[in-house]
Order: C-alpha cells, then sequence, then structure tokens
C-alpha cells in the first residue's frame, strides 16, 4: 500500500523527475566507465612485482668523447674497463651492498619482446618474453625471486654460468604449458638456433611498473661484453645507508668517474619509479576527481529540488505523522524515492551504453558486473548523501505547526 | 532598486537554495572553464613562443620495406634539407639537433644532466628568448659549433650562485664552453622551446650521424611560417616531397610515409602521434566537445529542477502580481533576471575557482605534457601554467556567455510555465 503511494508520488512530480532521471542516465554510465577504468588500471598492483626496489640506486654512464681535450689516451676496450672500474669502486664502499650493470632495471619501461624456442624437441609453442641482461649481481640488486625455492645463490651461480632465467608466464599458460617443464632444457633465443641457453630457474616475472602486468614473461640473461660498455648502474644500499652513499658518491671522484666514463649521479629507485608512473597516478587522480566533481553535482541538484519538495509536502508529512508514521518511516520514505528514481535511471542506461561497451572496454562479463554494482553504490551513496538533510528535515516536522500554518 | 531588493530578500529567505543555487553554477563554471584553460596551454602564445600560430615541427619520417619492416626515427640532414627546405609560406627555418639532455659542470661544482636545446643560428628569429644579460650566438658561430652557450636564469644561478655569467666558463659533455647570454626562465609547458641550455650546432657537420640509407640522423625542423601563411598549402608541399621521395626510393623496395608534417604547435603539443602514425586532434576535440556537453548539460538540468521547485514555492506571488495586472513580460523578465544574478555570481566565483585550480593545484591532477617518449625530467611532469598563460580575454568572455546559456537553459522554460499560471488557480492553490 505504502509503496503504491511513493510510486504515485514519483509519478506526480514527474516533471521534476524525468530531468533527474536524465541527469541520473548521463552520471550512471559515465561513472561505471570511470569505475571499470580504475578497476582495469590498478587492478594488477596486487600482483608480486618480483623485485624490490627499496634501497635501490641506478647510474647512468656518460662517455668522455675521444675528442674532448679532458680524453684520457686508453686502450682498447677502454670504455668497459673504466666502467668495471666504478663498479668495483661502488661495491668496495661500506654503504653498498651488491652493484650490477644491466641493460634494463624495472620503471625504465624498457621492453625488448623475444622468444626461446625448445632445442631438443619439437614444440611450435615458444617461451615470449621482455629480455633483460645483467651480470649476476642483479639478483642480489633487486632481491630477486626463484619460484622452485633456489637460494639468491644458486641464481647468481647460474646466471654466472651463462644459464637464463625465465619465470611464469600467463601467455604460455594460456597455450597449454607450464614454464616449469623448461627448467634444465636447452633454448635457442630469437631466430638464431645457434645462440643456445640451458633454463636454470623459473623465478617471479620482473614487471616494469606497479600497474601494469607486462605481457608474457621475464628472459633474464648474462649480459654481454658489449652491452656491457653502454649499460647502466643499479646498485643496493645497506639499510638506511642511501644518505651516506649519495655524500660519498658527491665527494669522492673514484666512486663517480674513472678515466673516460663518469656518473652524473646516482638517482634512487624510488624517484625513478614515481616519475616514471606519474602519467598514471596522474591518470587515476583525475579520474577520481572527475567522479567525485560529477557527485557532487547530482548532489547539489537533489538536494536544491528535494528541500523544495519537503517543504511542499510539510502538510501531507505532518498528516502522516498524526497517523502514526514513524520518525524512521519518514526518513525511509524520502531516501527510497531517490532510490527508485536511481533504478528507474540505471536500467534504461545500461541497456543503451551495454551494446557498445566493448568497443571501450576489454573484460570479462563478471568485471562488468561488479563494476556496475560499484558504480551503483557510489551513485546511490551519492543520493542518500544528498537526500539526507531534506529527509532530516522532513522528520522534524511538528505535526501541529505544520497543520497551524495550513 | 526595487528590483534588486526583491531578489536580495528572496536569497535571504531561501538561504539554502541560494547557497546550493550559486555552488551549483560555481561548479559547472569551474568546470567548464578549467577544461578550456587547460586546452589553451597547447596553443597560447607566450613568450619564447609569441608566434606559435605559426610554428611548425617536422620531427623525424617513417621508412617501410619490402620485408614489411618499419622503422621511424629524427632526420638525416640531407632528408631534413630535401623535404622541408624553401617551402612557400615559410618566412625561416631552423635545423635542430634531438638530443635532449647534455652533462653540464661549473668549475668545483658536480655534473649535471640539463635539458637542452641545440640548434642553428636561425633560432633566434623563431623563438624569441628573453635576454638578460649577454647576446645569442651568431650564424657563424653556429655554422663553426663555436664552444659557446646561451643558459637561463636559474641554470647561471645553479652554475654560479649569481645570474651574470657571462664570459663564465662551463663544461659541457667535457668540452670548454664559454657562456654568451642569460636568458629568463621558460615554462616546461613549452615543450618544445623549454630548455636550460642553447648551444650551437651546424646540422651539416653532424652528417656521420646517418643511418639507414640516409633516411635517419639526429635533425629536427623548425619552421616558422609567414603572417597569414595557409598551413594546409605548406602540409601539401611537403606531401608532394614525399610522393617525389617516394619514386626516388621505389627502386629500393622502400617507401616513406607521409604522416600530416609539418606539424603545428598544437599537434605537437596534444602529442597523440607516434614515429609511425599521423596526429589525432579530431578525436581529441570531439572527446572534449562531448566533456565539456556534459559538464555543461548536467548543471543546466540541476539548475533547471532547481528553478522550477523554486517557481512553484513562489506561485502564489505570481498569482498575486497577474491579478494585479503584471504582464507576462515582466514575470518572465524578473524570473530570468533573479536567476542571472545568481548565475553571474556563481560563474565569478568558479572563474576565480579555476585560475587558483590551474595556477596552484593542476599538477596534482593532469599532466599537460604528452611528448610521445615520456618527459626528459621531473620539472616537465610537474610543472604548471604561469598566469599569462591563463589569462585571455576570450576566457573571460567566454564566462559571460556560458553563464549566460547555462541562463537560459535553466530559467527560460520555468519562467515561460511559471508566467502562465492562471491568477485565480494560483490563488486557490491548486496547479
Amino acid at each position: 500500500m505504502m509503496k503504491r503511494k511513493l510510486f504515485k508520488q514519483i509519478k506526480n512530480d514527474w516533471r521534476e523527475n524525468v530531468w533527474f532521471i536524465v541527469e541520473l542516465m548521463v552520471v550512471f554510465p559515465v561513472i561505471w566507465y570511470l569505475v571499470a577504468m580504475l578497476y582495469l588500471q590498478t587492478k594488477d598492483t596486487f600482483l608480486p612485482r618480483g623485485f624490490d626496489h627499496e634501497n635501490v640506486y641506478v647510474g647512468d654512464p656518460s662517455y668522455v668523447s675521444d675528442k674532448s681535450p679532458k680524453h684520457v689516451e686508453s686502450e682498447e676496450n677502454g670504455y668497459l674497463n673504466d666502467l668495471e672500474e666504478i663498479v668495483r669502486s661502488l661495491s668496495k664502499n661500506p654503504n653498498v651492498e651488491s652493484v650490477a650493470i644491466t641493460d634494463s632495471y624495472p620503471y625504465n619501461y624498457n621492453f625488448m619482446g623475444n622468444n626461446l624456442m625448445l632445442l631438443d624437441e619439437v614444440d611450435s609453442v615458444s617461451y615470449y618474453g621482455n629480455t633483460r641482461t645483467a651480470t649476476p649481481e642483479y639478483i642480489d640488486v633487486l632481491k630477486i625471486k626463484s619460484r622452485t625455492g633456489k637460494t639468491r645463490e644458486q641464481l647468481k651461480a647460474m646466471l654466472a654460468r651463462g644459464e637464463v632465467l625465465i619465470s611464469d608466464n600467463d601467455f604460455y599458460n594460456e597455450l597449454g604449458r607450464d614454464p616449469m617443464n623448461l627448467i634444465g632444457k636447452r633454448m635457442y633465443y630469437g631466430s638464431d638456433s645457434s645462440d643456445v641457453y640451458r633454463i636454470g630457474d623459473v623465478i617471479e616475472k620482473i614487471r616494469r611498473n606497479d600497474y601494469e602486468n607486462t605481457s608474457g614473461g621475464t628472459i633474464l640473461m648474462p649480459i654481454t661484453e658489449e652491452n656491457k660498455a653502454w649499460a647502466d648502474i643499479i646498485l643496493r644500499v645497506k639499510d638506511g645507508r642511501g644518505a651516506y652513499l649519495l655524500d660519498d658518491f658527491t665527494n669522492n671522484p673514484e666512486l663517480n668517474s674513472h678515466r673516460n666514463v663518469y656518473l652524473t649521479s646516482l638517482q634512487s629507485m624510488d624517484d625513478i619509479r614515481e616519475s616514471n608512473q606519474r602519467s598514471i597516478v596522474l591518470s587515476i587522480r583525475s579520474r577520481v576527481m572527475i567522479m567525485v566533481f560529477l557527485l557532487v553535482t547530482i548532489f547539489l541538484g537533489l538536494l536544491g529540488s528535494f528541500w523544495y519538495r519537503m517543504q511542499q509536502r510539510t502538510g501531507e508529512i505532518a498528516i502522516r505523522k498524526i497517523c502514526g508514521a514513524r520518525r524512521r518511516d519518514i526518513f525511509a520514505r524520502v531516501i527510497s524515492e531517490g532510490m527508485i528514481l536511481l533504478l528507474i535511471a540505471a536500467v534504461p542506461a545500461t541497456a543503451c551504453v551495454l551494446p557498445f561497451a566493448s568497443d571501450y572496454l576489454t573484460m570479462p562479463v563478471v568485471a562488468y558486473i561488479c563494476t556496475g554494482l560499484v558504480a551503483l553504490a557510489i551513485v546511490a551513496l551519492g543520493i542518500i548523501l544528498s537526500l539526507w538533510y531534506p529527509a532530516r528535515k522532513a522528520m522534524s516536522i511538528e505535526p501541529a505547526e505544520a497543520i497551524k500554518t495550513e | 532598486m526595487n528590483y534588486f531588493k526583491q531578489i536580495y530578500y528572496e536569497m535571504k529567505h531561501q538561504k539554502m537554495m541560494t547557497w546550493v543555487s550559486i555552488s551549483g553554477t560555481a561548479l559547472a563554471i569551474f568546470l567548464v572553464m578549467a577544461v578550456i584553460m587547460a586546452e589553451g596551454i597547447y596553443d597560447v602564445a607566450v613568450k619564447p613562443e609569441s608566434n606559435r600560430d605559426r610554428l611548425m615541427y617536422g620531427t623525424g619520417m617513417h621508412v617501410k620495406n619490402d620485408r614489411g619492416e618499419s622503422s621511424g626515427m629524427a632526420l638525416s640532414y640531407n632528408k631534413a634539407r630535401q623535404l622541408y627546405d624553401g617551402l612557400d609560406g615559410v618566412e625561416q627555418l631552423s635545423y635542430i639537433r634531438t638530443q635532449d639532455l647534455l652533462n653540464v659542470a661549473s668549475a668545483g661544482r658536480s655534473v649535471e644532466s640539463m635539458k637542452c636545446l641545440c640548434a642553428d643560428g636561425n633560432l633566434w628569429s623563431i623563438y624569441d628568448y628573453e635576454f638578460i644579460y649577454g647576446r645569442p650566438f651568431t650564424k657563424e658561430e653556429a655554422d663553426a659549433q663555436a664552444k659557446v652557450a646561451v643558459v637561463t636564469r636559474s641554470t647561471a644561478r645553479k652554475l654560479f650562485g649569481e645570474e651574470d655569467v657571462t664570459n663564465r666558463q662551463i663544461d659541457v659533455n667535457s668540452f670548454p664552453y664559454t657562456i654568451i647570454g642569460v636568458i629568463e626562465d621558460i615554462n616546461p609547458l613549452l615543450t618544445q622551446s623549454y630548455t636550460k641550455i642553447i648551444t650551437p650546432y651546424n646540422p651539416a657537420n653532424n652528417n656521420s650521424n646517418s643511418w639507414f640509407g640516409d633516411y635517419f640522423g639526429n635533425t629536427n625542423v623548425l619552421l616558422l611560417a609567414q603572417e597569414n601563411a595557409d598551413i594546409k598549402n605548406i602540409k601539401d608541399q611537403v606531401k608532394q616531397r614525399y610522393d617525389r621521395l617516394n619514386a626516388e626510393v621505389a627502386k629500393d623496395n622502400e617507401e616513406v610515409k607521409y604522416h600530416d608534417q609539418p606539424y603545428t604547435a598544437r599537434e605537437i603539443a596534444l602529442g597523440d602521434f607516434g614515429s609511425n602514425n599521423g596526429p589525432d586532434t579530431e578525436g581529441h576535440d570531439k572527446q572534449n566537445m562531448l566533456i565539456l556537453a556534459i559538464l555543461i548539460l548536467l548543471p543546466a538540468i540541476n539548475l533547471s529542477s532547481m528553478t522550477r521547485s523554486r517557481l512553484r514555492h513562489r506561485v502564489t506571488e505570481i498569482g498575486v502580481r497577474r491579478a494585479f495586472g503584471a504582464p507576462r513580460v515582466s514575470i518572465i523578465r524578473q524570473m530570468f533576471g533573479e536567476n542571472m544574478i545568481i548565475t553571474l555570481l556563481g560563474g565569478a566565483i568558479g572563474l576565480v575557482l579555476s585560475f587558483v585550480f590551474m595556477l596552484f593545484f593542476s599538477n596534482v591532477f593532469f599532466q599537460f605534457d604528452n611528448s610521445m617518449w615520456g618527459s626528459a625530467s621531473l620539472d616537465m611532469l610537474t610543472a604548471r601554467p604561469d598566469f599569462g598563460m591563463l589569462f585571455r580575454w576570450s576566457n573571460f568572455f567566454g564566462v559571460l556567455i556560458l553563464c549566460f546559456v547555462l541562463n537560459l537553459l535553466s530559467a527560460t522554460v520555468p519562467a515561460w510555465k511559471a508566467s502562465k499560471v492562471q491568477p485565480a488557480s494560483a490563488l486557490s492553490g491548486s496547479r
């Protein structure tokens, strides 16, 4: 009975309500879209990252050109020897735990996709991954984890022996293969079947940043001599010793230069992480901001209109109260009115946008439903907040006063 | 006067509603203006890019071969000249080196990587950098790749702790350089002209840097179109040169792809192009129009239903006035005027808020630098616009027009409806 009256009332106020329904029909899909985007952007942040970036510093070597007056005559391969000399000095520093040379550290967005193919067995399915090459100390600097329980010493020994470490790999799994089965097998890299490596172990995938689940797996290989000369230095400092190292670095020339190679700075991986992920973080912030603004718009609209409606309905509410309605019933009634409006808007809005949703977002059906429900809950919360004040006003009407003014 | 008094009392009487209406309008104007201002950053003309609407950029080339391989990179000097030298409608051309960072040091201080611009002597007649001390390098110095440098005010302070540093010596990539000029700092949001140090570049000298059959090198081209020149025509000429080049390279089974170059300053700033695809400013504009439409429509709906509610509340008053002979026009005019005042007030608040937001908080939520390879440095990522980049009279008038449109959308229909009320039924309380 009560419900029927509620619908009748909504119908009677249709001129105002139709606009809210239109508004909610615009806002609800936009919020749904934002929730879905935020979900897609952040869903992988909880996966293991495969490395530990705390206390890690990166140095990008520069080279004195042989035309410069500062160039020091040196032997062939001089650059490489100079770089290794700097690495040696850094390793000896009491604040430093471990130093590695690599062409690819996390957060530098390097992606060099390539395939590993089994050499001794016939299998058309290749292992695809992001190639990272490094000296064995890479394992210690980034605290790379084995998935088979091997120690870091064992992993380092494998890289030192020239073996390749691979990681878990969803692509490979989807094709019905398991990277674990590759341990100990011989595989060739890329299209060159003479470029053969033994697979040492499976490690946790080294992702490129906190937000993406980098496609394929990780292929961690020993770095070649010619790549070394142009690669970067990464190092791990002892816990809490970062500032001391930076101090030493600026004051001790042997830590930042040797003959024709020099490091302009040591950047903490934390800073690199922050600046390289900044655009992702900003886009998350701006999406949340848009969502908040949309909710505020609804809030103001509903608040304004229901405020008046409650003034109009003073008499009606007073009579309700005289007939025994409790304050809670009055409150619930106002809120239900908002919820019904939301449902009336959400159903056609969903029907309108759903056919096109897959053009903009690719995700499983469950994710559509879940993000849709979350969006619905967010809008519902916004509506409840905006009706709170008008509803309280309605609750507090004193029947005697109200009817007197009539 | 009476009129304003009436509005004042009405607003005072309905405090809640006044508050809601004004903040609703302020929010709408704030959002719309923020979007418009952010958009303006991509084409605002401020020093050193005072001629921004005439600036054009040739940034690279996309080459495909018959094996399906595809490469994109900056140009070799020969290709840059072949494609962009001597175009009709172009006033000035400058060759720029595509190197991002230089290692700079002054005696006794540690080496630092700095965003640099290496260009030939024509640069100064395209970008109008403001000199505080010293002078720019000459064409002759550029051609000879003289070891001279122009630095910005903040670079000077960083290197020497003072600003007038002309004739001082610095180390640039381990070569000794002499500073000959100091310029005013540039806002990093002007991504193309932004730099901390400018050094001479002669592309002809660097021609050893050419790869892949002389397509690629490290040269970009900066063009200044003549005043009122037809941008489309300049692009068409370049397209014809691409066609001619294609005829030449067809024998090697190679193909150069034309991607709408040279880009305008706005296309460059929006950055939605890659080395292998052209810019899509149309898509960007469409998306912006949609956002603006939603931002205007939603508050308009809100205000409209609020105005309706408010008028329903005052139906008795309108009935009385009608009964005493007030013409419908005057009722409409009053409702319209009342609403206009609220809208203008909200608009003014919204405009001020949008300036405050853009000047102080925009870098917390937005990234303006859309460069393809990510930003060179954190100062580019965290840059905020200056007031000069935001304030434009057109923005101000934009707000006025917007207020009027909002008002029209939200007040006209309810006002017209209200004026139609029959005095008798209004007074009897039935609707």
